[in-house]
């Protein structure tokens, strides 16, 4: 059963990926295609997970792996998938915040583009956290955000800061980094 | 096992040495080879694994973050792998995610199934299918297949390593070995060509060398010794059959020795047996056949003439006064003299020529004389033609011991012998019978006074002397010329001239007077003396002519008789020719007379004889035809000039018309075979009508003059001039 599930959902994928990127170019976003993005970016941060490393003093106590997203929540239902899943041998919790302070047992931060204006101080306040940030908004990467999603031929794909990575004392995985396009600080 | 053949040892070895080499190599190269290849197979393995590790971990992004481009990226850095053919990652749903392939394979990948996690191994290629794990989770596959080509070069390679050093190592092996074997195999071989050297040739003088390997050595010292010991076996051998030999050839001189002696045993009994046998049968003294053989001898006599109708003499002879000499000059002189009487009859024998014997026999029984004891002799004369031949000889045996006989001391004896003679089968049939009449004649001869001879039967003695008288005398008459020639002419019927004379014997006899020829001449055939009268008569015939051609009268034939002895004389046509060349006469002028019954005894012999003298130019008529046998067949081969009609014919030619036919008849045949015709005997004037009337040629005849004188016959000759 489990198998025809999967089946199905990567038969639909390719789809939903098409409309996505169709509504985006657009600017056009249906509301039903919304979601279907957000799933398979949250698949993604879920999969971030696992070729970065975060200092080890982070998770000293830690079983949680905390997901945190500020600003208006583009992922509503569709981050459930991810709740709760464990990687690295960690638990991933979804945690929504509304103040950049209670960033600060955040692992992965997903800025919404509904905060573009308080992009720089939102990174400001969390500078000295080795918190692996994440947005999906144009030009987020160049102000400081690690990982950035975009659209491309209809595809999700992500660009890396790494030198915010550095910032961060977050390394990121070569592997991940052969997959993003990298961007630094000053390439703006 | 097949492999070793009944073929040398060498041979042998080096099957096996390259046998085992062979194997040895073939299975360490096996195992070596085996390892390799299973050790390449495992890097093999492992280079795979290591790809699949590498393409996996470097994979997993990709796969999670759905990005293809990347995952082809990564599987094409397998470029660098050269037998690595082609490559996929597969979804951890199974799904196709990323695919790999070298230019050059032309593998359809999609045919590929894939199969469970780990190796499979097909027969071009190995292929690993290897799960793509992170955070321990499985988020897909990657297979991975790689070719066996460099496995199979790699094979290859060993294989053909494998093929080369297996062949250059048994090269040298095998090079090795030959070289190596000769140390072993040339003794192996030095003694087996020995040992037929010394099996064909027997010669056990040779030896092996002693060489090679120690058994070998061992091997070679038991052969010499072998061949040492043969040796002098042989040598011990040939010793011993000299030794035999030696021994067989003393042995055999040994029994040569006396087989020689036994020989010489024998021929001295075979001498004395001779000699017991000779004395059986003979006489010691005078080596004459004894009494007892005698008897044997006259028994076979007997029957031989029994057998052939034949008559035979025994003579008894008795020396006379034997006795007397004996006495007064002793045995051994008495002796000597009977040796000497011995001699004497044997010659008088041997010459006895004048014995006319039959020549026809077969078998013949030979004049013996023997000797009885004492005094007395026995002579058996076999084969007599008639009576008087016996009492010939015994004149003979008499006449000759009128001479004396010589002794050693050259004294001279004269001795006389009677002789007694019986006749077989007149005077006894069997061999005592004929003995005591021929003693008892003997004992008759001495009464009659000794030297003299007597026949059993009283009357032959007279008839018997008389004939042997004329005998004697006609001897005598040849040396005193009491013969003498009277001539007769032939004259022609038509003419009546003389044609020719012919010659007839005549004797005179001091005491008797004329003797007829009808008297002695068939007496003179019987002894033989017709040969030197015959010769006599044709000698005086040619030199009487050749008397009268000198006296100057014209010159004719003179006619001889031949008689069938003179025709079977060897030498008459040398006589003849002598005879004519002596007198100088011309052959034509000697004319030959004969009668078929003298030429009928050997027609063959005596018509070439006739013939050679015809060839001479000699005449030839033939006397008293119509008495014979007249064959025509004989008459026509023999080389005749005439013939004369016999007087028996002539004499009734008037009375009987017989006798007229025949010489009717005669002369007929004598004009057909071109023959003159002589008439003989003619008397009257008649018969020489008749004979002129049936044109008789010539005649002779009292008619015209009887034989006559040869100074009587000159009035008929012709003259020279006439």
């Amino acid at each position: 059963m489990g198998n025809h599930l999967y089946k199905k959902i990567f038969y639909i994928l390719p789809l939903i990926l098409f409309c996505t990127t169709f509504f985006i170019c657009q600017d056009v976003l249906p509301q039903r295609s919304k979601p279907k993005e957000y799933q398979v970016k949250a698949a993604f941060i879920y999969n971030f997970v696992k070729f970065i490393e975060w200092p080890d003093e982070l998770f000293k106590d830690s079983t949680t792996v905390t997901f945190c997203i500020i600003g208006d929540d583009p992922f509503v239902s569709e981050i459930d998938t991810i709740q709760g899943q464990s990687v690295k041998g960690k638990v991933l919790e979804v945690t929504r915040i509304n103040s950049i302070d209670k960033a600060k047992n955040c692992h992965l931060l997903f800025i919404s583009s509904s905060e573009r204006k308080n992009i720089t101080y939102i990174l400001k306040e969390i500078k000295n956290l080795s918190v692996l940030t994440i947005g999906d908004t144009e030009g987020f990467a160049q102000q400081g955000v690690i990982i950035n999603f975009f659209i491309e031929e209809n595809k999700i794909r992500f660009e890396i800061n790494t030198d915010a990575a550095n910032c961060a004392k977050i390394q990121i995985s070569s592997k991940l980094l052969k997959l993003a396009r990298i961007v630094g600080e000053g390439t703006k | 096992m097949k492999l070793l053949r009944e073929d040398s040892i060498q041979h042998n070895l080096t099957r096996i040495i390259i046998l085992i080499a062979g194997i040895a190599l073939l299975f360490a190269l096996l195992i070596i080879s085996s390892y390799n290849i299973l050790s390449y197979y495992h890097s093999l393995t492992r280079n795979l694994i290591v790809q699949a590790r590498i393409v996996s971990n470097n994979s997993t992004a990709a796969i999670l973050f759905n990005n293809r481009i990347d995952a082809e990226e990564t599987l094409s850095a397998l470029k660098t792998v050269p037998n690595i053919t082609s490559a996929i990652i597969y979804t951890k749903e199974g799904k196709v995610f990323a695919t790999y392939q070298r230019e050059k394979s032309k593998e359809d990948i999609h045919q590929f199934i894939s199969h469970k996690e780990g190796y499979r191994l097909g027969i071009n290629h190995l292929s690993l299918l290897h799960p793509i794990v992170i955070d321990k989770e499985t988020i897909g596959n990657i297979y991975i297949r790689s070719d066996l080509k460099d496995l199979y070069t790699y094979l290859l390679l060993h294989l053909s390593l494998i093929i080369i050093v297996v062949t250059i190592s048994l090269f040298i092996a095998i090079q090795l070995f030959s070289r190596l074997q000769s140390t072993i195999t040339t003794p192996i071989s030095n003694l087996a060509g020995l040992m037929r050297t010394v099996s064909e040739d027997k010669d056990y003088s040779v030896r092996s060398l002693i060489h090679g390997p120690s058994e070998l050595r061992y091997l070679s010292n038991g052969f010499n010794e072998m061949l040492e010991q043969i040796q002098k076996r042989d040598s011990e051998l040939e010793l011993h059959r000299q030794h035999l030999e030696d021994l067989v050839n003393i042995r055999t001189a040994e029994m040569t020795k006396i087989n020689e002696q036994l020989e010489q045993q024998l021929l001295e009994r075979m001498r004395s047996e001779d000699k017991i046998r000779y004395m059986a049968y003979y006489d010691v003294l005078t080596d004459l056949p004894n009494r007892v053989f005698f008897k044997e001898l006259l028994s076979r006599a007997i029957i031989h003439a029994r057998r052939y109708g034949r008559i035979f003499a025994v003579f008894f002879i008795d020396l006379d006064h034997f006795k007397r000499i004996n006495d007064t000059l002793g045995h051994d002189t008495g002796d000597i003299l009977l040796k000497a009487v011995t001699k004497r009859l044997l010659q008088s024998l041997r010459s006895s020529d004048l014995i006319a014997r039959s020549d026809s026999d077969m078998e013949k029984i030979e004049e013996t004389i023997s000797r009885m004891g004492g005094d007395e002799f026995i002579i058996l004369l076999p084969e007599l033609k008639a009576v008087e031949d016996a009492g010939r000889v015994a004149i003979r045996i008499i006449r000759d011991f009128s001479k004396p006989f010589v002794l050693n001391d050259s004294r001279e004896i004269f001795i006389t012998c009677s002789i007694g003679i019986s006749i077989y089968p007149y005077d006894g049939e069997d061999v005592d019978s004929i003995l005591k009449t021929a003693d008892i004649a003997m004992y008759h001869a001495k009464e009659q006074g000794r030297n003299n001879y007597q026949f059993y039967k009283e009357s032959l003695n007279a008839d018997a002397l008389e004939r042997l008288n004329i005998e004697n005398e006609m001897r005598r008459a040849l040396n005193n010329k009491e013969f003498m020639l009277y001539y007769q002419p032939k004259i022609n019927i038509l003419n009546r001239k003389i044609v020719g004379i012919e010659a007839l014997i005549r004797w005179r006899h001091p005491k008797k007077g004329m003797i007829s020829p009808a008297q002695f001449i068939p007496l003179a055939e019987e002894t033989g003396l017709i040969i030197p009268i015959g010769e006599w008569v044709i000698r005086t015939a040619c030199l009487q002519n050749k008397d009268w051609q000198q006296a100057g009268f014209r010159p004719i034939s003179v006619a001889v008789n031949l008689s069938a002895r003179q025709i079977e004389q060897e030498d008459l046509i040398e006589t003849v020719s002598q005879a004519l060349s002596y007198a100088q006469i011309h052959p034509q002028y000697l004319e030959l007379e004969i009668t078929e019954s003298t030429v009928m005894k050997n027609p063959v012999k005596a018509t070439a004889t006739l013939k050679a003298l015809k060839d001479m130019g000699i005449k030839i008529s033939l006397d008293d035809f119509g008495t014979g046998y007249s064959s025509l067949n004989y008459l026509r081969q023999l080389p005749l000039d005439s013939l004369k009609i016999d007087r028996s014919f002539i004499k009734d030619t008037t009375t009987s018309l017989d006798n007229a036919a025949v010489i009717k008849a005669i002369i007929a045949l004598a004009h057909n075979l071109q023959l003159n015709v002589i008439a003989e005997g003619v008397e009257t004037e008649e018969q020489m009508a008749f004979l002129s009337e049936h044109e008789c040629d010539e005649m002779q005849g009292y008619l015209l003059s009887p034989p006559l004188p040869s100074e009587d016959i000159t009035q008929f000759l012709p003259k020279a001039n006439a």
